[in-house]
């Protein structure tokens, strides 16, 4: 027994199933039933050439359908009279008259003048589905068909010839007919095709085939009567028409690139994939009479479990390694990378120790050692040191001096060898010495050094005190501009709380120029500035020499005031060197090393400096580092 | 003309802020300063945006330190800048794991650098995330402060060090720690002698008044920018004063 | 009241502004306010100073409290702050047992400070031209040599007289000149910033 094409899937299955093994779609229910096997084997069967082999298919027993009878317009009833009149009865049999004109009203209405005359139309398709209208009507709208009128038998020799001409122009006659239908015929046939081969757009070449497949099967059914609606919308099939435009209509001859642009269902119709021969025939509705399509029954569409469909892609293997690979990219990404321990000691580590090692080692055996090789600095070489040696000197004993503490603890290493001789100088003086510092750390420097320089100088227990030590001067610039001004309202007492402006010998002093002698000792170039703009002028203008003891960074910055013309600095001791020189003015030669270790020091650094550029550049200019580097 | 010379040596501090002023209000409300002025490409601006938005993304933090300076010298005009880009890193960084992290020498500056801290995060409506002690005094002496400044800078996951404001020869111990943590360090002062340190051991100086456009090159206002043509236009007037005044020496003019 | 303050803040800082720095040139009219001002500035600054005191003491008190790295630290700088305040209450500023600490501990540890940091600079003047390899570089390092040969006899050298004399030479002219101009740019720089604050362009006191 001839197997069942399931009209979902395509597959065959045994004539005794109701519905598909494969996708369990309805078999022999309405809706998309199975063609005839002897469709199957044929390619790309035309819809034209189903429909026809719907004409001789066992007709199905059409369901009846329980439609009130009193919805059913009158107009329709004799629609579907025609539409479902059974096959088997007149197979061959024309069209009832009366559904042409029913069909024929419906398309055409009455002011127009149907143009059927013009030639029958060879719509196999359209011929069968009318044969099938009459094979298969169903029972229940037997009782209200009305005798079908019979159409105009002037389609029938229209059809006759169309029928000759179609095999010269097989292309173009199916490809017309199918453009040239109606487009709820046209969609109707497509939703009822399942394609089983070809794309569905352009015509492939098996397609062009098919045309000249039809051409045979044409020639089976035999020639029934064409509807006038369907001469009219198929002019061109007639000779006459081909040449004479319709009225307000030119002759659908399409040019090559529209044609191009057709579907491969219009230019080369394909069969419908299924046989819809033995589908049931819709009985109510407005699709009644029309196999192969869904019908308006509720009964016509089961419920059924959908298909399952195989989700597995087909990937290659290349396709498969680059989505490995991928997988491993983002797998990376959520991976926090550790981070590279940062070992203790590195090569920097390690150069940073050599270069100390170095660098203090050679100093500290030459201080340890206390040698003196290297020559001492010569106060006439130095610049500043005999002229600070002389305003100095020039002092009167007992002579009241502002003395600045405003070096940091840190350059005390470097500075204190100065400050301790200018002090001890002016305590051989009996100067009063006035201490004040813009510093936080400068009180407690300064009270430092004058216990350590009085004792150093073998003086009295209970240590110097000839000195007022007023602390420190908050507000920076501002405070000191207060100072310059008025000293004692700025700081009116003492670290230890007296009152020294009330007593001599400060009670004579109002103003700053009232100091014989300003001494201010920074190591920050920009403060040595601040007093000499602040002060300076005052001083200069009163005479009292303003005099600087500073660290070797600051010299260079300062000593232009010194050597301005005029003098804004009256002396200036820089660093290590200005303090050995202001000592050997007064023939305090420490033997200590110092000078030594800071020669060593100097020169090391030198050769530090030098062989780390050299080695520096050297490991740049390797190949390794320049590939690095490009 | 002693006289005159005599006059003009008086009030020439007043007459030259005069002119400083109205150079900056005229390029402030004239429509010159809506025109882009075409500013010279400065490298260690180009490393702070950079370097904002590396930290951002890192989850790491920022170390702004604001040097020693105190706003009642002369040096406060540094400090002031460094507190301008303290704003603007404060703001982009905002969003951050880690706020920023400043340090300062100096009291007044320690507080105004809070107070600025407070004042973005309350613009930017995120006031929880303000945490007083991100504004830190780290020592009251230079070396004190630097060393104070160290330990930030190793511990607190630092990625770039922006150094702004008024430091000695002690900003190298901080560039020696940022080294070492392999952060970038980037900064500027106006002293001389750090100027040439942060030349030798910084990644980006800014030398000269290059800290002082920090401002214009930031984006902080119109008056930044103004301010920074002011500038260009006086340096100009001063460097033919400085010129003249050298040949009408050297012709023996000017006693 | 939230927007009076930043207006307030703005105007007094203006206002007190522009009376110091007329007082510096009419000192006749604003001399008296200016001095004013500049002493309240001062007791300000000082206070300023005991408030960053506080604030060193609350960061390493929370650094203390937290359980990290640093913790020992902060508590030996808190014992340390403690200690300093009760010896120097004691003893008073310029006390024996202030000096004891001061000499004790401020002093070297500062010396050894500023002892690393010669070391740090040799080794970043060793490593500046493959850092750095610009010309400007090899201006500056030459320009380096040149200044410490000719500060000191070098040992087993001695003097070099020519070298003492380039050095005299650059940093009394070069040096000094790039100094100066650096210098004349960082002034102009100031007193832009300053400008921007009096016309309250610039608010850094916040608001």
């Amino acid at each position: 027994m001839a197997e069942i094409i399931c009209p979902l899937c395509g597959k065959p299955n045994p004539p005794e199933l109701d519905e598909c093994q494969y996708c369990q779609a309805p078999l022999k229910s309405g809706g998309f039933l199975p063609s005839a096997p002897e469709d199957i084997e044929a390619e790309g069967t035309s819809p034209l050439s189903e429909v026809e082999d719907k004409a001789g298919a066992e007709p199905s027993t059409p369901k009846p359908a329980a439609y009130p009878e009193e919805s059913i317009p009158d107009w329709l009833k004799a629609t579907e009279a025609g539409f479902t009149q059974p096959s088997e009865e007149e197979p061959e049999a024309t069209p009832p008259e009366d559904l042409t004109e029913q069909i024929d009203s419906i398309i055409n209405p009455p002011d127009s003048t149907p143009t059927s005359q013009e030639g029958a139309v060879d719509d196999d398709w359209l011929d069968s589905l009318l044969a099938d209208a009459g094979a298969g009507e169903p029972e229940a709208l037997s009782n209200e068909e009305e005798p079908a009128e019979k159409s105009e038998v002037e389609p029938e020799p229209s059809a006759e010839e169309i029928e000759q001409e179609v095999s010269p122009k097989e292309e173009q006659t199916a490809s017309q007919e199918l453009f040239d239908k109606p487009d709820w015929l046209a969609n109707l046939e497509a939703s009822s095709t399942i394609k089983l081969e070809g794309g569905m757009f352009g015509a492939e070449p098996g397609q062009e085939e098919i045309a000249p497949k039809e051409v045979p099967e044409e020639e089976s059914p035999e020639p029934i009567d064409q509807p006038d609606w369907l001469n009219k919308v198929l002019p061109e099939e007639q000779p006459e028409s081909a040449e004479e435009p319709e009225e307000g209509l030119a002759a659908a001859e399409l040019p090559t690139w529209l044609e191009a642009l057709r579907p491969p269902e219009a230019t080369s119709p394909t069969g419908p994939v299924e046989d819809i021969s033995s589908a049931e025939v819709v009985t109510a509705g407005p699709l009644s009479g029309l196999r192969g399509v869904i019908s308006a029954q509720p009964s016509a569409i089961r419920p059924q479990k959908p298909p399952t469909y195989s989700i597995k892609l087909r990937v290659t293997d290349e396709q498969q390694a680059r989505m490995q690979m991928m997988e491993e990219l983002l797998a990376d990404e959520g991976k926090p990378k550790p981070l590279p321990a940062q070992h203790v000691i590195t090569s920097q580590n390690i150069l940073r120790l050599i270069i100390a090692i170095v660098l203090l080692l050679p100093m500290v055996w030459m201080i340890i050692g206390k040698r003196q090789q290297t020559s001492m600095p010569q106060p006439g070489n130095v610049p500043g040191v005999v002229d600070f040696t002389q305003s100095i000197q020039n002092l009167p004993p007992g002579a009241v001096v502002l003395v600045a503490f405003d070096y940091e603890a840190g350059f005390a290493g470097e500075m204190n060898l100065a400050v301790t001789n200018v002090i001890s100088q002016l305590m051989n003086k009996n100067a009063y010495l006035t201490l004040v510092s813009t510093i936080s750390s400068g009180p407690a420097m300064a009270e430092s050094v004058i216990k350590a320089t009085y004792t150093e100088l073998g003086g009295a227990q209970e240590g110097y005190v000839d000195y007022a030590n007023l602390g420190y001067i908050p507000g920076g610039t501002m405070g000191l501009l207060g100072l310059v001004n008025s000293p004692k309202s700025i700081l009116p007492y003492s670290l230890d709380g007296s009152n020294v402006w009330a007593g001599a010998p400060l009670n004579s002093i109002t103003s700053i120029e009232g100091f014989s002698a300003v001494v201010v000792m920074t190591n920050d170039p920009d403060t040595a500035r601040i007093w000499i703009e602040q002060a300076g002028p005052k001083l200069l203008g009163a005479g009292t020499p303003l005099l600087i003891v500073t660290s070797a960074q600051a010299e260079p910055l300062i000593r232009p005031y010194f050597k301005s013309s005029p003098a804004q600095v009256q002396g200036l001791i820089a660093g290590l060197t200005g303090g050995i020189a202001y000592a050997r003015t007064f023939g305090n030669t420490q033997v200590n090393g110092e000078w030594d270790a800071f020669s060593a020091g100097i020169t090391i650094s030198v050769l530090i400096l030098l062989i780390g550029s050299i080695a520096g550049v050297l490991v740049k200019m390797l190949p390794d580092n320049r590939k690095k580097e490009s | 003309m002693q006289q005159v010379l005599s006059l003009l040596s008086d009030y020439l501090g007043v007459l030259f802020l005069i002119l400083c002023l109205g150079l900056i209000l005229f390029y402030i409300f004239s429509g010159r300063i809506t025109e882009k002025i075409s500013m010279r490409s400065i490298q260690a601006f180009k490393h702070f945006r950079r370097e904002v938005d590396l930290a951002v993304e890192a989850g790491k933090r920022l170390h702004i330190s604001l040097g020693r300076g105190s706003i009642n010298e002369l040096q406060g005009g540094s400090a002031f800048i460094g507190l301008t880009i303290l704003d603007r890193c404060a703001r982009a960084a905002s969003n951050s794991d880690r706020p920023p992290v400043t340090t300062s020498g100096d009291g007044i500056i320690m507080i105004l650098s809070q107070d600025s801290l407070q004042n973005t995060y309350h613009s930017l409506a995120t006031e929880d995330r303000y945490d007083p002690t991100s504004a830190r005094l780290t020592g009251l002496t230079p070396l004190a402060y630097a060393a104070g400044a160290m330990p930030p800078i190793h511990d607190d996951y630092v990625s770039a060090n922006i150094l702004a404001g008024h430091f000695g020869s002690e900003v190298a111990l901080l560039t020696e720690a940022g080294e070492r943590n392999r952060s970038l360090t980037v900064g500027g002062s106006d002293s001389i002698s750090a100027q040439a340190v942060l030349y030798a051991t910084s990644d980006e100086p800014l030398l000269g008044e290059e800290l002082y456009a920090a401002g214009a090159y930031l984006g902080e206002g119109t008056a930044h920018t103004a301010s920074l043509q002011m500038q260009d236009i006086v340096r100009w007037i001063l460097v033919v004063s400085i010129v003249l005044g050298a040949i009408l020496k050297l012709l023996g003019i000017l006693s | 009241m939230k927007k009076i303050f930043p207006i307030t803040n703005a105007v007094i800082a203006v206002i007190s502004g522009l009376l110091v720095v007329l007082g510096y040139f009419f000192p006749t009219a604003f001399g008296g306010i200016q001095a004013t001002l500049i002493g309240w500035a001062i007791i300000l600054a000082a206070f300023g100073l005991l408030l960053g005191v506080f604030n060193l003491f609350s960061v390493h008190w929370k650094k203390a409290r937290n359980q990290g790295t640093g913790q020992i630290y902060s508590l030996v700088l808190l014992i340390s702050l403690g200690l300093t305040i009760v010896l120097a209450s004691i003893s008073g500023p310029t006390g024996a047992l202030s000096l004891w600490l001061f000499n004790t501990f401020q002093v070297p540890v500062e010396i050894s400070l500023l002892a690393v940091l010669a070391i740090v600079l040799v080794y970043a003047g060793a490593r500046l031209l493959a850092r750095r390899p610009k010309w400007n570089t090899i201006l500056f390092l030459v320009t380096v040599l040149v200044v410490l040969l000719g500060t000191v006899p070098l040992l087993f050298i001695g003097e070099i007289t020519p070298l003492n004399a380039l050095r005299d030479w650059i940093t009394q002219v070069p040096a000094i000149a790039g100094a100066r101009g650096l210098l004349i740019g960082v002034a102009l720089g100031t007193v832009a910033t300053g400008l921007r604050i009096l016309i309250g362009s610039d608010r850094p006191y916040g608001g």
